[in-house]
Formats: structure tokens, C-alpha cells, sequence
């Protein structure tokens, strides 16, 4: 990896996990849905960097959709059911993972070769997805189908009780 | 001057960091719809990792061993698999945050059912 592609991908890395943070932390919720924006664009980025450009497009979309259904003003706060030590514990799993991952990937050791899919790669993709993988992708496409279809009916019943 | 450089450490760095941001966020917020916006950070890292391994590893190494001189390995990269995966997820992730948003709005029309302000 050359250095522009380098320089790009510590650059959106930087903004990913910085729009990362700041949805951790950020308090309302229109400031949340926008640093998850500028997060997924850091993410596309990366992927930009990495040669993967199609799928750069795709997780921007992800992102931009997801801020979008957060960022929507018309449902009020809900309170997660889970006790108070299980999201300590949870916390400190996350912690731990990092630290794990972290030591995992500083100690090993991998290969190296030179990459040669291009820059976008959908052609690549593309077959993997409708030719070799053709079941998995159905499924997903089931699996969205059915979640839209799930929050078209509970927010028409949210619309028709007010 | 060094030119500046990258590879599968570094990403797997990035993809730890953005994954454990992600359980994070949904480990420490209380508020289920703030709960929700870790998931595709949780999903976006898992992604980077596998276009990362998908980009850095080798899928096949072929040895040419010439007659004379040092023996030398070939490294082949694969079909991208690790992008079709991360696709996948991305797609995931949106129907994930999408059934959460209306779970959430479900539970907001009981709460204020049961206690009207």
C-alpha cells in the first residue's frame, strides 16, 4: 500500500473512531445521528483505502440510513432491561476484547501479497454475491424484507394509538 | 524519506477499536434508541476486518524453485470474499437498527399507555 492510500486510511480511521466516540458520549440525539454519519463515512473510507470501493458505498448508505431511523424525533426515550452489573460487565468484556484483539494482532505474524481485485471490485463481487453465494444473499434480502415489513406494522400501530 | 505504509495489524487495530466502540456504546447507554447507534459501529468494525483479511492474506502461495538461486513464493490473492461478507453486514446492520427503531417506538406507545404524562 502506497503512501496516499496509507495516509487516507489513517485519516478515515481517525474519523471513524472519533465519530465513534462521539456517539458514544454525544448527548442529544441529532448530534448522535450526525457523528454516526461522519463515523460511516470514516468507515467508507477505510474501505476506499483498502480497495473496496463498492463496499465503501454500501456501508455509507448503511450508515446514512441508520442515522436517518435514529435521528427521527417522534418516539420517546425507552429504557434498556438489562440490570445495572450485567452493562458493567459488559463494559468491561469490551475492554477486554480490545485488549485482546489488540495483543492478537501486535504478536502475529501474516502474509503479504499484492492485491489485484482494482479499485471498486463490484464485478468481483458482484459474482461472488448472485453466482457463488447466491443462497446467503437471498437470505439477507429476506432478512431486510422482513425487518422493513416489521417496522412499517409497529409504526403504523405507534401512529394510529396517538 | 520512508514512504508511509500500512497492513493487516493495522487494520485489525481499526477494526478492534470501531467493534469494542460499538459494545461499548451498547453497554453503557442506558436509553434504547442511543443503545441502537453502537450496532453499526459494532458491525462496521467486524467488516473492516474481513476486507482487511481479504486484501492482506493470501489465498494460495505457489513455490518457484528455479534451477539456481534462492527459491521464490508467489502470493495469490483470492476472490474477494471478505467484501462480500462485509456487504452482507452492512445490510445486517441497517435491518438490525431498523427492527430496534420499531421495538423502541412499540415499547414508548406502552410506556405511555400505562403511564401517561
Amino acid at each position: 500500500m502506497d503512501s496516499p492510500h496509507a495516509i487516507g486510511f489513517y485519516a478515515s480511521s481517525a474519523v471513524a473512531l472519533g465519530g465513534g466516540l462521539v456517539v458514544v458520549f454525544a448527548g442529544g440525539r441529532g448530534l448522535r445521528a450526525l457523528a454516526l454519519l461522519i463515523s460511516g463515512a470514516g468507515v467508507a473510507g477505510v474501505y476506499a483505502s483498502l480497495s473496496a470501493g463498492f463496499v465503501a458505498l454500501i456501508v455509507l448508505a448503511s450508515f446514512a440510513g441508520s442515522a436517518l431511523l435514529l435521528a427521527r424525533p417522534d418516539y420517546r426515550t425507552v429504557r434498556g432491561g438489562a440490570a445495572q452489573v450485567w452493562r458493567q460487565l459488559a463494559a468491561v468484556g469490551a475492554a477486554i476484547l480490545l485488549a485482546a484483539l489488540a495483543y492478537a494482532a501486535f504478536r502475529s505474524d501474516f502474509a503479504h501479497v499484492t492485491f489485484n481485485g482494482g479499485f471498486f471490485g463490484s464485478a468481483a463481487v458482484g459474482r461472488l454475491l448472485f453466482a457463488r453465494d447466491a443462497l446467503a444473499a437471498e437470505a439477507v434480502g429476506a432478512l431486510v424484507l422482513a425487518a422493513l415489513v416489521g417496522l412499517t406494522v409497529a409504526w403504523r400501530v405507534h401512529d394510529r394509538s396517538r | 524519506m520512508n514512504n508511509l505504509t500500512t497492513g493487516l495489524v493495522s487494520v485489525l487495530f481499526v477494526a478492534a477499536g470501531m467493534l469494542s466502540i460499538g459494545i461499548f456504546a451498547i453497554a453503557w447507554r442506558r436509553n434504547l434508541a442511543s443503545a441502537l447507534a453502537g450496532i453499526p459501529l459494532m458491525f462496521g468494525g467486524a467488516g473492516i476486518a474481513f476486507v482487511g483479511v481479504a486484501r492482506f492474506s493470501a489465498r494460495a502461495a505457489a513455490q518457484v524453485q528455479p534451477a539456481t538461486g534462492p527459491r521464490v513464493i508467489v502470493g495469490v490473492s483470492g476472490p474477494p470474499v471478505g467484501q462480500e461478507i462485509a456487504v452482507l453486514i452492512a445490510i445486517v446492520s441497517l435491518a438490525v437498527v431498523a427492527l430496534g427503531v420499531a421495538l423502541a417506538a412499540r415499547a414508548s406507545r406502552s410506556s405511555t399507555q400505562e403511564s401517561p404524562r
